[in-house]
C-alpha cells in the first residue's frame, strides 16, 4: 500500500489577522497536486486573509504552512513565489500603466529568461487568452474587467507556479465572463496546474472544483467533495442558516 | 474633619505638582546668572514653537516644513511695531491676527492635498515668506526690536523677561491643554483618525481642521514675537528652511504628540550649543554653530526609524519598565507605522445579554417608548427615505434607481451579495457620496444637499464596517465624542472654562458612565480603544453611534468580526435600542441569523438593484434571493 | 523685445539644472513612493568632493572628469545608503515618515558640509568653456548672448534625461521600476526584490541629480545654501511632471527657469522683490491644486460592499 502522496499545500492551525484584529482562528486545509480546491464562505469569513497569509503578505500569529513539504510560513512574498506559490489577488491587480505585453513579461521576471524564451512563454498565454493577444499593446488600465482578470491569471502563469491561488475570481465580472474564467481554470487544471480558488458564487466554483472548504467566521465550517456539496444543502445552511 | 482631609489630599495631588513647577520656574531666574536666565527664555520660547508643531501634527495630522515662516512673522511684526512705537501688549495679538489668513489658507490647501504634497507646499511657502516678506522687510530696515518697559519693570533685564516668557508659555500651554483634553480635542483626534467617522458624529471636519491650523499659526507667531524681543532683532537668515527643519527635528525628537515633549524640544534646540560652548569657544565658530543641528539631525534619523514616539516615549517606557509610571495608551503618532501587535487577551469577555428591560432607557434618560407603530401608521413621514438613488462610476452601475423607505421605529435589514451596492446606498443616505440622481429625506425633510455632518446633527447616526475609533483615547473618551451632535457650547466657552460649559461636559460624562454601566461594560471604559480585541472595538463603535440617541441609526455590517456570542449580544442591543428607545434602525448585514431574528423588514440588493423586499421569512425562502447568494440557478443576466 | 528674448534664453539654460535634478527625483519617487528631500544635499556633497579634487589646480580636463565621476559616485552611494537605512525600514509606515527621514538627512548633510568646508563662497576650477556666444539674428529674433557652459549643461540635461527615460521605458530594469511604481505589492507577489531594486533606483536618481549639482557648482559659485535651495526647484518641476513622466522634466525645468527669469524682470516698470525666487511656490501650488483631482484621497474612505 502506498501512503497517500503528501499534499502540495498543507495549512495547519493557522491563526492570522490584521494588527489588532484577528480573522482566522485555526485553519486546517490541504491541496493535493493536480486538484482544484474551492474556498467558499460569506463575506468576512476570512478567505482573502487566508490566501494572503499563505502568500506571505500577512504574518500569521500561529500555525504552519508548507509547500511541497517545505515550510513557507513567515517568508516574504518574494520567497514564497520562489517556492512555487503564486497568488492572483482579488481586485485584478494589473500594473495599470504597463501594456498587456509588459504585464505578462513581469510575470516571468524572476525567471530571467532570454528574449526568445520570454516571447515563447508569452505566446502560451496568448494562446490561452486570444483576447489578450489582440490587445497586447494596450495599456492594462484600460482593459475591461474580464480582460484584466485574464491578464492577471496569464501573468501569474508566466511565473511558472506549482500552485496558483486565485482570490474572488468572479468579483465584479459579468456572468458569462465569470463562466469563461472558470472554464479557463478548468483547462489549466486539466493541463496539470494545481489551483486553490476562493469564490462567492458557489455554483460557479463547484463546476470546476473537486473539493471545497466552506469558511465561516474564521474557521472551516464544512469540508467536502464538490459532489456532496452539490447534492446537499450544506452550503446553503452555512451561508443562510446561521449558527454553528 | 475626616471628610475634609481626603479632599485636601486630593487637591494636593492635582495642584501640588503645578504649584511646585510654578515656584521652581519663578525662582529660577533669580538663582542663576542673567546669561542663564536668557538661555532659559530661549528654551521656553522654543518650547512654544515646538508646541505649535505638536498641535499641527497632533490635531491635524499635518507636517509643516515652514513653521519658521510663522515664527519670523512674529519677529518681524515685533520689529515693525517697535519702529511704530506701539505698546508691547499689542504685539502678540497683532502677530496672531496677521498669522490667521496664512493659517486658514494652509488649512484649505491641506484639506485638498494628501499629507506628502502638503509638506511640499509648506516647503515652498517658507521660501515665499523668506524672499517676498522677510528679506524685503529687512532691506527696508525693519530689524530692531526693543525690550519693553512696564512701569518700573524693565524687561531689558533678562530675569524679568524670563518671567514674561514663562508666563506666556504657561498661558499657551494651558490653553492648548484645555482645548486638547476637552471635547474639542477629542473631536480633533477623531477628525484626524477618520474624517468620515467624525462627520458621522456631526463634527464639521473642515472647521475643526482649520482650527488646528489657526491655533498652530498663532502659537508660532506669538513665539516669534517673543523670540524677536529676546534677541532684540529680526533677521531673515534666522527663519530659513533650515530653521524650520530644526524646529521639526527637535519636536519629533522630544516626542511629538505630548506637551512635555515640547518642553524637551525647546531644551534640545538650545542646550546642545550651550553644553559644547566651553569646549569650543573661540576656536571654531562653525563647530559651535553646527553642533546643534548636527546632533538634531542625527537624533531625528534615529527617532524616525527606531523610536517614533521620541525621547519622551523612550523615557516613558523606561519609567513603566522601572515600575514608576502607569502604562498609558500611546497617543497616535502621525507618521509611525501601526504597531501590528495582535491584541487578544485583555481579561474581559462580553457577558451574555443580561440587561433588564428599561435599564437602557433609564441610562440615557428616556422613558421607554411606545410600541413600534404599525407600518401603515398615518401621518408621520418615513424616518428615512431614499428615492430612486443612482450612482454610476463611468460605465459601472453601483446603484440603479434604488428606493428605500423606513418608517419611524422600524428595524430594517439590507442584505445582498458582495458588491451589491449596500454600503454605497448608506453612503448616499449619510451624505458621504452624492448620488448621480435621486433624493434622500430624513423625517420628511429633503437632505440630499446637506453635507454629512449636518445630517448627523439632524439625527442621522452611522456606524462603519471597519471600526474607526481613536486608538489613543480611552473607550470612555471615544464614547464622549458620540455626544457631539448634542453639543451646544462652543470653543471660547471651553477655553475660558465657563461653568455652564463644564456642566455640559459633566452631564455627558454622567450619561456615558450610565450607558456603560447599563450595558455591563464599565470594566473597559478606561481601556485604550487601540487595546481592545476586534469584537469589542466593533461593539464600542456601535455604542458610540447610539450615544446621542439619533432618530435614525445606520449600522454597516455591525456583526462583521464578531463571534456568534458577540453577535447575539449585539442583536439584543440593537433590538433594545429600537424597542426601548424608539430609534429607527437600518442595518446592512451578512449574518442571516441576526437579520432574520430581529428585523421587521428586509431589502435585498443585487448588482446595484433592489431585488426584492419583504418580511424576513418571505425573503429567506424567495428563490431569486437564494439564487443571488448561492448562484444555484443561472446567474442573473 | 531683445531683453525678453534674452531673459527667455537665460531661463532655459538656468532651468536645465532644475530639469536634471527633477529627473533623478522623479525616478526615486517612482521606485519607492518616497520624496527624497535630501537629493540636492547629496549632490552638494558630491560638488564639494569635486572641489576638494580640483582646488588649487588649474582645472585640467582629466582631473576634472575624475573628480566629477567621484562626486557623482559619492552622491549615488549616499542615495543607496539612505534607502537602505532610512527608507526601507519605513516601508510600512505612513508616507510622511520617509519624508521626515530625508529631511533629517538634508540637515545632516548641510551641517557636515559646513563643518568640513565652511559656509564661505568658493569656486571650482574647471575646464568648462566660459566664453559667451553671440547668437546672431535668427528668424526675426534679435541676437542674444548665451554662455557656452550653459549650453553644455542644457545639452547634458537633454541627453541624460532622455537616456534615463529610455532606460525606464525600454529596459527590463526600467520595466521592473515601473511595475513597482504601479503596484509594489503585486510586484513583490511576482517575486520582484522590491527593496533591492528601489535601492538601485535611489543610487541612480541621486547620481543623476548630482550631475546637475556638480555642473551648477562648477559654473557658478559653490556654497551650500544655493545648492540646497535647488531642491525646491527640483520639487516644483517634479510635481509638474506628475512625479511620473521624465520627459515632462525636460520641459518643466526650462519652463520654470523662464518663468523665474521673467518674474525677476521689470513688470510694468516695477521689479517685485523676491518674486523670481518665489514664483516657484505659486507655480507649485497652482500645479498641485489643478492636479488635485487625480491625487487627492476623497472623503470616501468608506468602501462599497
Amino acid at each position: 500500500m502506498n501512503p497517500a502522496p503528501a499534499p502540495l499545500l498543507a495549512v495547519s492551525g493557522l491563526c492570522s489577522g490584521y494588527g489588532p484584529v484577528q480573522v482566522l482562528y485555526g485553519i486546517d486545509i490541504e491541496v493535493h497536486r493536480g486538484e482544484v480546491v474551492a474556498l467558499l464562505g460569506p463575506n468576512g469569513a476570512g478567505k482573502t486573509t487566508l490566501l494572503r497569509t499563505i502568500a506571505g503578505q500577512i504574518r500569521p500569529m500561529a500555525g504552519t504552512v508548507t509547500v511541497g513539504g517545505r515550510p513557507v510560513r513567515g517568508l516574504p512574498p518574494e520567497r514564497v513565489v520562489a517556492a512555487g506559490l503564486v497568488l492572483v489577488d482579488e481586485g485584478r491587480a494589473v500594473f495599470p500603466t504597463l501594456t498587456v505585453a509588459e504585464n505578462l513579461m513581469m510575470g516571468a521576471q524572476r525567471r530571467r529568461l532570454p528574449a526568445r524564451a520570454l516571447a515563447a512563454e508569452c505566446d502560451r498565454a496568448y494562446d490561452l487568452f486570444p483576447r489578450l493577444a489582440e490587445r497586447r499593446g494596450q495599456i492594462a488600465g484600460k482593459l475591461s474587467g474580464g480582460e484584466q482578470q485574464m491578464l492577471v491569471i496569464g501573468r501569474a502563469l508566466l511565473a511558472e507556479p506549482e500552485l496558483m491561488m486565485i482570490d474572488e475570481a468572479s468579483l465584479g465580472l459579468a456572468p458569462n465572463v465569470a463562466h469563461f474564467v472558470f472554464e479557463t481554470i478548468g483547462r489549466l487544471a486539466a493541463g496539470g496546474l494545481t489551483v486553490l480558488v476562493t469564490e462567492q458564487y458557489v455554483r460557479l466554483a463547484l463546476e470546476v472544483a473537486g473539493r471545497a472548504y466552506v469558511l465561516k467566521q474564521g474557521h472551516v465550517d464544512v469540508a467536502a467533495s464538490a459532489e456532496e456539496l452539490r447534492r446537499s444543502d450544506l452550503v446553503e445552511a452555512s451561508y443562510l442558516g446561521g449558527g454553528s | 474633619m475626616r471628610a475634609s482631609a481626603p479632599t485636601g489630599a486630593r487637591a494636593l495631588r492635582t495642584f501640588g505638582p503645578w504649584v511646585a513647577v510654578a515656584v521652581a520656574v519663578g525662582a529660577y531666574p533669580f538663582l542663576v546668572s542673567p546669561y542663564w536666565a536668557l538661555i532659559g527664555s530661549f528654551v521656553v520660547v522654543y518650547a512654544i514653537v515646538a508646541l505649535s508643531l505638536t498641535v499641527l501634527t497632533g490635531w491635524a495630522g499635518a507636517v509643516s516644513l515652514s513653521q519658521a515662516a510663522f515664527v519670523g512673522l512674529g519677529a518681524f511684526t515685533a520689529a515693525e511695531l517697535t519702529s511704530r512705537g506701539t505698546n508691547f501688549v499689542l504685539w502678540i495679538p497683532v502677530a496672531m491676527l496677521l498669522s490667521v489668513p496664512a493659517s486658514v489658507a494652509m488649512g484649505a490647501v491641506a484639506l485638498r492635498l494628501p499629507g506628502l504634497y502638503f509638506a511640499v507646499v509648506t516647503l515652498a511657502f517658507g521660501v515665499v515668506a523668506q524672499y517676498m516678506l522677510f528679506i524685503p522687510l529687512e532691506n527696508h530696515g525693519t530689524t530692531q526690536v526693543a525690550r519693553p518697559r512696564w512701569g518700573a519693570v524693565d524687561f531689558g533685564n533678562e530675569r524679568y523677561f524670563f518671567l514674561l516668557c514663562a508666563l506666556a508659555a504657561a498661558l499657551a500651554f494651558g490653553a492648548t491643554l484645555r482645548i486638547g483634553r476637552g471635547k474639542t480635542g477629542r473631536a480633533l483626534l477623531t477628525v484626524r483618525t477618520s474624517r468620515t467617522a467624525a462627520e458621522a458624529l456631526a463634527v464639521d471636519s473642515v472647521r475643526y481642521r482649520t482650527l488646528a491650523f489657526v491655533v498652530s499659526g498663532c502659537l508660532a507667531s506669538g513665539a516669534g514675537v517673543l523670540l524677536g524681543t529676546l534677541i532684540q532683532s529680526s533677521r531673515s537668515n534666522q527663519f530659513t528652511l533650515f530653521a524650520s527643519i530644526q524646529y521639526l527635528a527637535v519636536t519629533f525628537i522630544g516626542g511629538i504628540g505630548s506637551v512635555l515633549g515640547a518642553v524637551l524640544a525647546g531644551a534640545l534646540q538650545v542646550l546642545p550649543t550651550e553644553l559644547i560652548r566651553p569646549f569650543v569657544e573661540g576656536r571654531d565658530s562653525d563647530v559651535l554653530r553646527q553642533f546643534a543641528p548636527l546632533l538634531q539631525a542625527s537624533l531625528l534619523l534615529v527617532v524616525v526609524v527606531l523610536r517614533p514616539d521620541g525621547l519622551l516615549g523612550l523615557l516613558r517606557s523606561l519609567g513603566v519598565r522601572a515600575g514608576l509610571l502607569q502604562p498609558r495608551p500611546p497617543r497616535e503618532v502621525a507618521y509611525a507605522a501601526p504597531s501590528g501587535r495582535a491584541r487578544r487577551d485583555i481579561g474581559f469577555t462580553l457577558p451574555d445579554w443580561d440587561i433588564p428591560a428599561g435599564a437602557l432607557a433609564a441610562a440615557v434618560g428616556r422613558a421607554p417608548s411606545a410600541e413600534v407603530p404599525d407600518r401603515a401608521a398615518a401621518g408621520a413621514p418615513p424616518a428615512l427615505e431614499a428615492k430612486e438613488v443612482s450612482v454610476h462610476y463611468g460605465a459601472v452601475v453601483a446603484l440603479d434607481a434604488v428606493s428605500l423607505s423606513v418608517q419611524p421605529g422600524e428595524l430594517v435589514a439590507i442584505i445582498g451579495p458582495n458588491g451589491a451596492g449596500k454600503t454605497t446606498l448608506f453612503n448616499c443616505c449619510s451624505g458621504f457620496q452624492a448620488p448621480g440622481s435621486g433624493t434622500v429625506a430624513l423625517r420628511g425633510i429633503d437632505v440630499t444637499c446637506l453635507p454629512a455632518h449636518r445630517r448627523a446633527a439632524a439625527g442621522l447616526g452611522r456606524s462603519f464596517q471597519t471600526p474607526r475609533l481613536v486608538d489613543g483615547m480611552s473607550v470612555f473618551e471615544n464614547l464622549l465624542v458620540g455626544f457631539h451632535p448634542r453639543v451646544v457650547h462652543g470653543l471660547p466657552g471651553e477655553v475660558a472654562g465657563f461653568s455652564y460649559v463644564l456642566e455640559e461636559e459633566q452631564e455627558f460624562r454622567r450619561r456615558v458612565a450610565a450607558l456603560l454601566d447599563a450595558v455591563g461594560l464599565s470594566a473597559i471604559g478606561g481601556l485604550a480603544a487601540g487595546d481592545l480585541p476586534s469584537g469589542l472595538r466593533k461593539v464600542v463603535e456601535v455604542l458610540r453611534a447610539l450615544v446621542p440617541v439619533p432618530d435614525v441609526l445606520l449600522l454597516d455590517e455591525p456583526s462583521a468580526g464578531l463571534d456568534p456570542r458577540e453577535t447575539r449580544w449585539l442583536g439584543r442591543l440593537v433590538q433594545t435600542v429600537n424597542g426601548e428607545l424608539g430609534v429607527t434602525v437600518a442595518l446592512i448585514e451578512h449574518d442571516m441569523s441576526l437579520v432574520m431574528g430581529i428585523s421587521d423588514y428586509v431589502y435585498v440588493l443585487d448588482f446595484g438593484r433592489l431585488l426584492t423586499a419583504g418580511a424576513p421569512a418571505e425573503v429567506r425562502s424567495d428563490p431569486t434571493v437564494i439564487a443571488a447568494y448561492l448562484g444555484k440557478e443561472a446567474l442573473p443576466v | 523685445m531683445e531683453l525678453y528674448t534674452q531673459l527667455v534664453v537665460n531661463g532655459i539654460t538656468n532651468g536645465a539644472v532644475y530639469g536634471l535634478l527633477a529627473a533623478g527625483f522623479v525616478l526615486v519617487y517612482r521606485a519607492s513612493r518616497a520624496l527624497n528631500f535630501a537629493q540636492a544635499g547629496m549632490g552638494a556633497l558630491g560638488a564639494y568632493v569635486l572641489f576638494d579634487v580640483m582646488k588649487g589646480t588649474g582645472g585640467g580636463t582629466g582631473r576634472y572628469l575624475a573628480g566629477f565621476g567621484l562626486g557623482v559616485a559619492v552622491a549615488a552611494l549616499l542615495g543607496l545608503a539612505t534607502e537602505r537605512l532610512a527608507i526601507r525600514p519605513l516601508r510600512r509606515a505612513p508616507a510622511l515618515a520617509p519624508l521626515i527621514a530625508t529631511v533629517g538627512v538634508l540637515l545632516l548633510l548641510q551641517t557636515l558640509i559646513i563643518l568640513r568646508w565652511g559656509g564661505d563662497l568658493r569656486s571650482i576650477p574647471n575646464p568648462l568653456p566660459k566664453r559667451p556666444w553671440r547668437i546672431g539674428r535668427l528668424v526675426g529674433f534679435h541676437s542674444v548672448v548665451v554662455n557656452q557652459s550653459a549650453v553644455l549643461i542644457l545639452v547634458v540635461m537633454v541627453v541624460l534625461v532622455s537616456l534615463l527615460a529610455l532606460v525606464v521605458t525600454r529596459t527590463r530594469w526600467g520595466l521592473t521600476i515601473r511595475s513597482i511604481s504601479d503596484n509594489p505589492d503585486a510586484a513583490a507577489g511576482l517575486g520582484v526584490p522590491v527593496g533591492r531594486v528601489s535601492g538601485q533606483a535611489w543610487a541612480l536618481g541621486a547620481g543623476v541629480g548630482a550631475v546637475a549639482s556638480l555642473l551648477a557648482a562648477s559654473t557658478a559659485i559653490l556654497n551650500p545654501y544655493t545648492l540646497f535651495l535647488l531642491q525646491i526647484k527640483a520639487l516644483v518641476v517634479g510635481v509638474f511632471a506628475g512625479l511620473k513622466d521624465l520627459r515632462l522634466c525636460l520641459v518643466g525645468g526650462p519652463l520654470l527657469g523662464v518663468v523665474e527669469s521673467l518674474a525677476g524682470s521689470r513688470i510694468f516698470g516695477h521689479q517685485v522683490a523676491g518674486l523670481s525666487d518665489s514664483v516657484g511656490f505659486f507655480a507649485l501650488v497652482a500645479v498641485l491644486l489643478l492636479r488635485a483631482g487625480t491625487i487627492t484621497e476623497t472623503l470616501g474612505d468608506t468602501r462599497a460592499s
